[in-house]
């Protein structure tokens, strides 16, 4: 559940259909997920689920599964 | 031992016959990097080695210690102590002397000055970010303190990217050291090529081009636009070829000894934005930028929006030109930087919507335009002893004094077959740098008879047309 709302803010954000992400998918795999686009995402991500990252957390973040595994943990809480 | 002299070329040769021939031996890889490190640092500044291992010392335990931090907040206090006395050192030696003479108002060069004078240990820069870059990469949880000190030691020592990069993160470097060396003719070779490369771009090439761009801009005052505007422009290819150079002997030089570092450069002068040109330009530094600098002040304030992203730019292009100097040419350097990100994060939307439309051959040449325009006004401010230098240049371009007949006599002064020359095997590498490059990179390929008679020419010409050992790498003064 989590894992397809995630792919739905992909696809608003970087404006692309077709998007389809994993747990192992990083920056490097997306067309246009660079420092500035991170920025709009993590703050989409924030509204969908209605929670917040901290500095740290975000930073800590190295793949979509580190961010859904996030999400399950404050929306559990 | 500067990477451009033949006594470099015989240590590295050195080097890596010993791992070679000890590779069957557990554990000698680390053992051959650091002794070798260590004597190779030691022909710079004998008696900084010892201010080296102390900051290997420093950043190893901080590692250990924050290892062993059960909670975050006591991990974020050691990162602070052990990281902030690093940083505390580097700036000792690189701002003690500019704060003081602005105080007195006194030249440290002259005799009145009242400290001795601080030589700046070679590499302190480079070696600062690595440790840095080790004790953030604990602390935001991307690795594991390394327990096994020689291997950190061997990390932040290592010689290829000891004095200006490429900024190397410990994770990368220590899974490969941690490997059996196994030769391997083809990657031997490709290194070797490498170095080959990276040697015609910077003795065959910059130092021709410096010394061109070098007796003028050791008095700007006394030139006028033609002459001034002719020998910034070179300026941008010599900084260029000079440093990528540098970072394909880095590169090159590891690849023998079976490490893969990190790429630096990837054709920036090319960019068709300024975004774009800090992607491909020290690439390791900008990375080191934007993990460190940039996404934690970014996601700091996060609750800003648009100027967040703003914010940040600002502050690590400011940290980025002050790294450089504590001058005032390297601030506004850094400051243009900025300003011309923050535009173009503006104009984003805009962009991507010209690059799609049916005029994208047009916006994609005016880009480029501006955007080597860009390049070569900063770098001009880059080059400049001072503002005021910087400005007189730029004020040359537009005053209607253009003077050229005095670009006419410096060219008739210079002798002309070196002139000629110089200028041949510039415009040539330029032509031919994306070729080379990919060649040297491994990525292309000539042909039996074609692959030996690049190497072979770029060999020769390194030999007979080189500037061996004379000038210095530009970046080791940073």
């Amino acid at each position: 559940m989590i894992d397809e709302r995630v792919n739905k803010v992909f696809r608003t954000v970087f404006e692309n259909p077709q998007i389809s992400v994993n747990a192992s998918t990083t920056a490097e795999d997306i067309d246009g997920w660079d420092s500035i686009t991170h920025l709009t995402l993590i703050t989409s991500i924030e509204a969908e689920f209605d929670v917040s990252f901290t500095g740290f957390e975000i930073m800590g973040m190295q793949n979509v599964g580190d961010m859904v595994r996030l999400i399950a943990q404050k929306t559990d809480a | 031992m500067q990477f451009n002299t033949i006594k470099y070329l015989v240590f590295l040769f050195i080097v890596f016959a010993v791992t070679l021939a000890l590779s069957k031996l557990r554990n000698s890889r680390w053992i051959i990097l650091l002794l070798a490190s260590l004597i190779f640092y030691y022909t710079w500044q004998p008696y900084y080695v010892a201010l080296l291992l102390f900051s290997a010392a420093l950043v190893y335990s901080t590692g250990l210690l924050m290892g062993r931090s059960p909670d975050l907040k006591t991990r974020r206090r050691w990162l602070w102590a052990g990281g902030g006395v690093q940083l505390l050192i580097l700036f000792f030696f690189k701002y003690t002397e500019p704060i003081i003479s602005s105080i007195t108002g006194l030249n440290p060069k002259s005799a009145e000055y009242p400290l001795f004078r601080i030589l700046l240990p070679v590499g302190i820069s480079f070696y600062t970010f690595q440790a840095l870059s080790y004790l953030f990469d604990i602390y935001y949880g991307f690795r594991k303190e390394e327990r096994h000190a020689g291997y950190f030691a061997a990390y932040l020592t290592s010689f290829p990217q000891l004095i200006s990069g490429p900024i190397e993160r410990s994770g990368n470097f220590l899974k490969q050291l941690r490997q059996p060396f196994v030769f391997n003719l083809q990657e031997t070779a490709l290194g070797t090529r490498r170095i080959v490369w990276g040697l015609f771009k910077k003795v065959v090439v910059a130092d021709r081009i410096g010394a061109i761009v070098d007796p003028v801009y050791y008095d700007v005052t006394n030139y006028h636009g033609a002459i001034l505007f002719f020998v910034s422009l070179l300026y941008v290819f010599q900084l260029y070829f000079d440093f990528s150079g540098y970072s394909d002997i880095a590169i090159g030089s590891a690849e023998v000894l079976g490490i893969k570092l990190g790429e630096n450069f990837n054709h920036p002068l090319s960019s068709k934005s300024v975004t774009e040109f800090w992607r491909k330009w020290h690439i390791s530094l900008g990375n080191w930028l934007r993990d460190y600098v940039y996404n934690p002040i970014l996601f700091a304030n996060k609750k800003w929006g648009k100027s967040a992203i703003y914010f940040a730019l600002l502050v690590t292009f400011l940290i980025c030109g002050i790294w450089h100097g504590a001058k005032w040419n390297y601030v506004i350097f850094g400051s243009l930087q900025a300003f011309a990100l923050v535009v173009e994060a503006i104009l984003a939307r805009k962009r991507k919507q010209w690059a799609n439309s049916k005029t994208r051959k047009v916006y994609l040449a005016i880009s480029w335009v501006l955007t080597f325009t860009f390049i070569f006004i900063s770098d001009i401010f880059f080059r400049s002893g001072t503002v005021e230098d910087a400005t007189h240049i730029i004020q040359s371009f537009v005053s209607s004094n253009w003077r050229l007949e005095e670009l006419l006599a410096y060219v008739n002064m210079l002798t002309k077959p070196k002139l000629a020359f110089s200028l041949m095997f510039l415009i040539s590498l330029i032509i031919v740098d994306r070729r080379i490059s990919q060649f040297a990179h491994g990525k292309k390929d000539f042909g039996q008879f074609g692959n030996a008679l690049v190497s072979g020419s770029m060999m020769a010409m390194v030999i007979i047309f080189g500037y061996w050992g004379k000038v210095a790498f530009l970046y080791f003064q940073f």
